[in-house]
């Protein structure tokens, strides 16, 4: 679903935040993404965004080479991975339900299927009755699942989560998590960057640690491996 | 963009619109003020050209006035030598007496006070019809080369005269505009930079989800073309009554003397709005576009 062929990425101002990473995420994979600040967690995801391009090296998604992509194909990569945030990025001017709404208008569903759509993902995400809600009224686990709702609507094979739990107090964490391993089981590759040392010694899944823009460890049912 | 968000985004576009308004009312007032320069420019140069057109009408024929010495063979020699050459529809003789009579008609009541002269002081002369007014130059340097002639009088000056104002005016009007537009579309692409700004939210979340560059660049495009259009349709009602008030005190000023030549502030209205309308929301268009290359590209 993911691989990196030889990815560097060297920033104008000389920083190598990417060095030579190999790396083979399968479809249907959970994986965690450890590392220190400033190893190179956040230049992957935006690599697999296309938000930055690699220097050298390829970047296959699903299939797809996107080291070559065209500008104009950049939209359709990120309809094919869904993106879920610290800060959340919700819109706050709109309801929950428009929320997730919108990010189907954006994508020209016809309003018939949102209207069938929304209602679905949100009983998945366990909100199917705050859907009239405003985001500053709800409590910052229901606002990331929000915005796991909206990543996922428009069904992507991929799902990245950068710190989904760094905001949340544990037991919300552990929610959240609950929430993103079914929408595993449901086929999706989620793609997890974490800090959260308890959530990944809980959930044995697949570790990928990086440090310095490199791959050190890569472990099925691994550990979080630093002492916080 | 479907066809039913295009309402939400007009909503949408007119509550940005509103919420800086002191930037929509500055950019709809520098493109106001442009489109209005660009008005006079344009009515000017629409009203000369007309006039130019008037006087080439008019002042399409060539006097030659001929020698009062010269004998009648040589005056048919003129005659047909003239008649022969490019660009010539048509020569008339008009002898010194006729050209008396002709004057004595146009003075009119005092008409009899030529009664009086000894001898004609008017000479014999042709009127050569043009066919081609370009060939006139031509026409006049080689008349000018025979024998026996004392003037050739064209209103040569006149016409190059006007048409040398018209493209004066047209040049400086056309470096006046260039840098009224540039600054109109500067000052439109800071409003659009602002409404940008208080969306890179919204922006940002469009990008992550898939959202093509051109969805995201609708509404703000719209918005610029509507600050454009705002302008067009203010400039619009400037220049007609303007006009219209400039036109009535000609015509009560020189009646039908100059007014005459002029175009009517209801028929010259039409184009004008049609010109704005193209350029106003044309400067609207690029002064989004400018802005939104910067800030929207990921």
């Amino acid at each position: 679903m993911i691989k990196m062929l030889n990815v560097s990425k060297k920033y104008n101002n000389g920083v190598i935040a990417v060095a030579n990473m190999n790396l083979n995420i399968k479809r249907g994979d959970f994986v965690f993404l450890v590392g220190p600040s400033g190893a190179g967690k956040s230049t992957f995801i935006k690599m697999l965004l296309k938000e930055e391009n690699p220097t050298s090296g390829h970047v296959v998604v699903d299939d797809l080479d996107i080291t070559k992509l065209h500008r104009r194909k950049v939209p359709e990569l990120r309809r094919k991975i869904g993106v879920v945030f610290q800060d959340f990025r919700l819109l706050p001017n709109k309801t929950v339900y428009e929320n997730i709404a919108f990010a189907m208008e954006i994508t020209e569903t016809k309003p018939r299927d949102i209207r069938k759509h929304v209602p679905m993902v949100l009983s998945i995400v366990g909100l199917a009755d705050k859907q009239k809600m405003y985001p500053d009224q709800l409590s910052g686990g229901e606002q990331q699942r929000v915005s796991i709702a909206r990543a996922i609507i428009n069904n992507p094979p991929i799902l990245i989560a950068d710190e989904p739990t760094g905001n949340l107090d544990p037991e919300t964490s552990r929610e959240i998590m609950k929430l993103l391993l079914q929408i595993n089981r449901r086929g999706t590759t989620v793609l997890m960057a974490t800090h959260d040392k308890e959530i990944v010694d809980l959930m044995k899944q697949r570790v990928i640690a990086i440090e310095k823009g490199r791959v050190v460890r890569d472990e099925l049912g691994g550990k979080y491996g630093y002492a916080d | 963009m479907r066809i039913n968000s295009f309402g939400y985004n007009i909503k949408e576009c007119f509550k940005n619109l509103w919420r800086n308004r002191m930037m929509s009312v500055a950019s709809i007032s520098s493109v106001a003020a442009t489109l209005v320069i660009l008005g006079i420019i344009f009515v000017l140069i629409v009203n000369i050209s007309a006039m130019t057109q008037v006087a080439k009408d008019q002042f399409d024929t060539i006097q030659v006035y001929l020698d009062d010495d010269l004998a009648i063979d040589g005056i048919e020699e003129i005659g047909t030598k003239m008649i022969q050459l490019q660009g010539v529809q048509d020569v008339i003789f008009e002898a010194k007496e006729e050209a008396l009579e002709k004057m004595k008609l146009d003075w009119d009541q005092n008409g009899y006070l030529l009664d009086g002269l000894e001898s004609n002081p008017l000479p014999n002369s042709y009127i050569i019809v043009l066919d081609d007014i370009n060939y006139a130059n031509y026409i006049v340097n080689t008349i000018q080369d025979y024998d026996g002639i004392e003037e050739v009088k064209y209103y040569q000056e006149v016409i190059e005269n006007i048409i040398k104002i018209t493209d004066v005016i047209r040049k400086v009007g056309l470096m006046i505009m260039v840098i009224l537009i540039a600054i109109s579309t500067f000052i439109i692409s800071n409003t659009i930079k602002i409404a940008v700004h208080s969306r890179r939210r919204e922006i940002n979340i469009m990008k992550y989800v898939g959202a093509t560059n051109w969805f995201i660049r609708g509404p703000f495009l719209l918005e610029g073309v509507v600050l454009g259009l705002l302008g067009a349709i203010l400039s619009s009602v400037v220049i007609y009554f303007a006009y219209k008030y400039s036109y009535d005190a000609i015509m009560e000023q020189f009646y039908m003397f100059i007014s005459a030549y002029l175009i009517r502030a209801q028929v010259i209205i039409k184009d004008v709005v049609f010109l704005f309308v193209i350029i106003g929301s044309g400067i609207g268009a690029l002064g989004s576009l400018a802005s939104l290359r910067k800030y929207l590209d990921v």
